[in-house]
């Protein structure tokens, strides 16, 4: 049995397998809380523990999987491709928005780790939480935070704007497609954008702009900051 | 057909960001620099949008499957995470929520400012 899941293809299948079960279920139920990644998430982790399997073994196959992410998102290019005169013609509250966005999440972050009295270390590590996660282990490492802890935040960020931006759009009472799809994209990153593209076409391209946006803005914030 | 060509495109892009991002010594991200060059690309028409439209749209789709790896392998961070677990999920879930709306009140505002403005010229 060992030898039969030391291959990539393990890894590989269960993730694609779960992935359904949790893409099947979120179109049964229709709820943003059946998340297909959390749902995915519970249930590959469910399995390696009930087979006492190894997160290395299971790795090999993620890998495989991981690697898709670059050429995945690099598709959000064609996403803004498609509503940019739109994009040129808002600018100004693109430019506005994921700044004061990128400050806001610095700013609540840093404050809520002091009121929790959290370490230094675990504070820098949440720091750059809200942007996507190659560049906020260079910035949470560079401030002395811990990568591994980063690396958690950004994914709690991501879901965290994947399950509930529908219900604060409803809270909010927000119509505009501008300021929903810029608000997803600065607080939570590519994860979130996913959760945009379903609502439209637009939100789903202001999302991809911001998560550019803020991320660049989020680098030279923390130089000052 | 269905080509693999605009696959290869893809990930042809991601690579030229990859060498891209260590060269440039500003610290952007790979996948942001990737976006840019498929933008780009598709606005000069070097590569029309109908030949990315089937393989684009079906990897947006299943996008978010490529952060479970990561996800899983929160696992092994669980000693690290053992004692701030609670603070720590309460953190990152408000701070985002708090972002969420900070910047869906701002770009409201902006808009209404410039269509007063824009109303006046008029």
């Amino acid at each position: 049995m060992t030898a039969w899941i030391d291959s990539p293809l393990f890894g590989v299948t269960l993730s694609i397998l779960c992935f359904c079960v949790g893409q099947w279920i979120f179109q049964k139920t229709k709820s943003p809380l059946a998340n297909p990644l959390v749902i995915a998430f519970i249930l590959v982790v469910l399995f390696l523990q009930a087979f006492d399997i190894s997160l290395e073994t299971y790795q090999k196959g993620g890998d495989i999987i991981s690697f898709f992410l670059l050429p995945a998102t690099a598709c959000l290019g064609l996403q803004v491709y498609r509503v940019w005169p739109l994009i040129k013609k808002a600018w100004l509250p693109i430019l506005v928005g994921c700044t004061v966005g990128s400050l806001t999440a610095i700013g609540s972050t840093l404050l809520l780790c002091r009121m929790f009295g959290l370490t230094e270390a675990i504070t820098q590590s949440l720091f750059p939480k809200s942007v996507t996660t190659a560049i906020a282990i260079e910035i949470a490492t560079e401030r002395g935070g811990i990568a591994s802890i980063t690396v958690g935040a950004v994914a709690v960020a991501g879901i965290t704007g994947a399950m509930l931006s529908p219900f604060l759009v409803n809270v909010l009472k927000l119509k505009n497609k501008t300021a929903i799809g810029l608000a997803i994209g600065t607080s939570s990153h590519a994860l979130g954008t996913t959760r945009a593209m379903e609502m439209g076409k637009e939100e789903g391209a202001m999302s991809a702009v911001a998560l550019s946006a803020s991320a660049v803005i989020t680098v030279i914030l923390s130089m000052f900051l | 057909m269905h080509s693999l060509f605009p696959f290869g495109v893809l990930v042809g892009f991601g690579f030229i960001a990859h060498i891209l991002c260590s060269v440039i010594p500003f610290p952007i991200p790979e996948a942001v620099i990737a976006m840019l060059l498929v933008f780009a690309a598709l606005q000069t028409k070097i590569f029309p949008e109908e030949k990315l439209q089937r393989t684009g749209s079906f990897l947006l789709a299943n996008l978010s499957i490529c952060f479970l790896p990561a996800i899983v392998q929160l696992m092994s961070y669980a000693d690290l995470l053992k004692d701030i677990w609670l603070p720590f999920l309460v953190v990152c879930i408000l701070s985002t929520v708090v972002t969420f709306a900070v910047t869906a009140g701002t770009v409201s505002l902006t808009l209404r400012l410039m269509d007063k403005k824009g109303g006046k010229s008029s």
